[in-house]
């Protein structure tokens, strides 16, 4: 699925002024690359990938993933897109303390509607996939930051996206931790699937196919 | 309720399991004393249902200008028995006293006075000792705490206890005290031969001039009028502590849901519907209360026993409070989830 935006205008009112974090942004990337949003904060980065990810509505503009036109979606085609088509990995992990690393896994898998048993056997799948078969029944407090990334990763797989976004990545891992976490956001990327990484770290710029320097435009 | 409801609902009351232990206790300790006002309330109605059947009556003729056999003191002569006994469909009519009185103690207690003629229509039926056959006689309720072979004094006479009956009380715990009709005359209407009502055993077609019959139904109504706002009372503070149970299950999740934004927000963002939040939250308010009100059950049993007066805890009262809880607990956890409702999704993409 190939990624069409075109025109895409964010804005909103602080106080007196009108502030637009995206003001005509435009961008086209190929299903199979990696695609890293380079720029500092305030740069409009997670709200290019708000927009992407179903989450945000644009003030005009356009967003294609695929056939589907993301900004033309009804309430609950948003619902079934974020279900089928997208996958997001957030800045702090944002995993949840009560459940296991496996039943955070589940979580979107048991969202879209499956079965217990299948989304228990998609998350073991996963969660052997980036190396944490063996931490699957520890909830996130007892996982390291580069372990809780994983999980985060592997739920963002959970229902076989065509599209992943993440967002900062590696803003909270030590140098060793981001390494892992680079190897795998590669590896993920696969024919089929399209990675959208925004960061300000400049180190992701190794596994990018398509850089976007958004502090240009 | 689908899977993620359930995992998300219980995994939270597990996490968050001291919080809730503590809401927990608040609302079964709630609701046990919500029950024990509803068995307080239907206590009321028994010791009255109780009363009524044990003078074991289909009728009970009193005065015309009377409320009722219980609750205002009318004066009819003791042989208008006969001529009431002689009323098609009556095969059977006695006599007899009631009256509030008091045994002479101190401090005084509170008896509810009725003179009957032995082993006739108003006697009651032991359950220890025997029938006052003889002046002088009595037989208390248990709760008189008199012994059978005790003596007592009322209204300057005294009686000995000579058999025992149970759950014969009324308003709220007023022992019953039987005598024999004459010693009930001699403590009512200082001897005259008179009494207060007359029972029948099946109804009177018709009535006497100047007297009417009340069913057996209409005597246990007249039994719990005084009591009409003592009753309301009740019901009030049921429904005061209903919304205290409310309260506390509310607050506790209205605490959880703001805490757990970040969560809410990021299980919209990978697609759980909003159905599935709420009942995520609702599941967490039926589990609370459903334990609350178990936990109230088990604790109102033990407590009844330290009242004085009737408690009654039946089946249909446990049913109406796991009922009612599960209403409360819905309708406490409404502040949570809208809170849950409006969190936007867009918030999962901000930092720590």
């Amino acid at each position: 699925m190939d990624l069409i935006v075109r025109g895409l205008t964010v804005e909103y009112r602080s106080a007196a002024e009108v502030v637009r974090p995206l003001d005509g942004f435009s961008m086209d990337a190929s299903s199979g690359s990696l695609v890293v949003l380079l720029g500092p904060s305030g740069s409009g980065k997670t709200t290019l990938l708000s927009c992407l990810g179903g989450i945000l509505t644009p003030a005009a503009g356009s967003v294609a993933v695929g056939e589907t036109e993301v900004t033309a979606l009804d309430r609950r085609g948003l619902l079934d897109y974020r279900r089928r088509t997208v996958g997001i990995v957030f800045q702090s992990f944002n995993l949840v303390a009560a459940m296991t690393a496996a039943e955070n896994v589940m979580a979107p898998v048991l969202a879209a509607g499956r079965r217990r048993r299948a989304a228990a056997g998609r998350a073991a799948e996963l969660l052997g996939q980036v190396g944490l078969a063996d931490r699957a029944r520890h909830r996130p407090g007892a996982l390291s930051g580069g372990q809780q990334q994983r999980v985060a990763v592997a739920r963002a797989l959970a229902n076989d996206p065509p599209l992943l976004l993440a967002d900062e990545p590696t803003a909270h891992l030590d140098r060793t931790q981001v390494a892992g976490i680079l190897d795998l956001l590669r590896a993920v990327v696969e024919p089929g699937r399209l990675a959208v990484v925004a960061t300000h770290d400049e180190r992701l710029l190794s596994i990018a196919d398509v850089v976007v320097d958004l502090e240009d435009g | 309720m689908t899977g993620l409801a359930w995992l998300a609902g219980t995994r939270d009351l597990r996490w968050r399991w001291r919080r809730f232990l503590i809401a927990l206790g608040g609302t079964a300790l709630t609701l046990a004393v919500t029950l024990l006002l509803s068995g307080f309330r239907a206590g009321f109605d028994l010791e009255a249902g109780t009363s009524v059947r044990t003078m074991g009556a289909d009728g009970f003729v009193v005065q015309a200008a009377q409320t009722g056999p219980f609750t205002t003191i009318g004066v009819l002569d003791e042989t208008l028995a006969d001529r009431v006994a002689r009323l098609p469909g009556v095969t059977g009519a006695a006599p007899v006293v009631t009256a509030r009185h008091a045994i002479d103690t101190r401090p005084a207690l509170d008896v509810y006075l009725v003179g009957a003629r032995p082993g006739g229509l108003g006697a009651p039926a032991v359950s220890e000792g025997r029938a006052a056959e003889r002046p002088g006689e009595a037989v208390v309720d248990a709760r008189a705490r008199r012994k059978v072979g005790d003596r007592f004094t009322l209204a300057g006479r005294t009686f000995t206890v000579v058999g025992k009956v149970r759950g014969a009380s009324v308003w709220g715990g007023v022992p019953t005290v039987y005598v024999t009709l004459e010693d009930a005359q001699a403590v009512v209407f200082g001897g005259r031969p008179a009494a207060t009502a007359i029972l029948t055993k099946g109804r009177p077609t018709g009535d006497l001039p100047g007297t009417k019959t009340l069913t057996a139904r209409q005597a246990r109504a007249d039994f719990i009028r005084p009591l009409k706002n003592a009753v309301a009372s009740i019901g009030l503070l049921q429904v005061m502590l209903w919304v205290v149970a409310a309260a506390i299950i509310g607050s506790v999740l209205y605490i959880s849901a703001i805490e757990r934004s970040r969560e809410f927000a990021v299980c919209k963002a990978f697609g759980t519907s909003s159905a599935d939040l709420v009942a995520a939250l609702a599941l967490q308010a039926l589990l609370l209360t459903t334990v609350a009100a178990l936990a109230a059950v088990a604790l109102a049993r033990p407590l009844a026993g330290l009242f004085p007066a009737v408690v009654s805890l039946t089946a249909g009262t446990a049913v109406l409070l796991f009922a009612v809880a599960a209403v409360m607990g819905l309708a406490g956890s409404l502040a949570g989830i809208r809170r849950a409702l409006v969190v936007d999704p867009a918030t999962a993409f901000a930092g720590p």
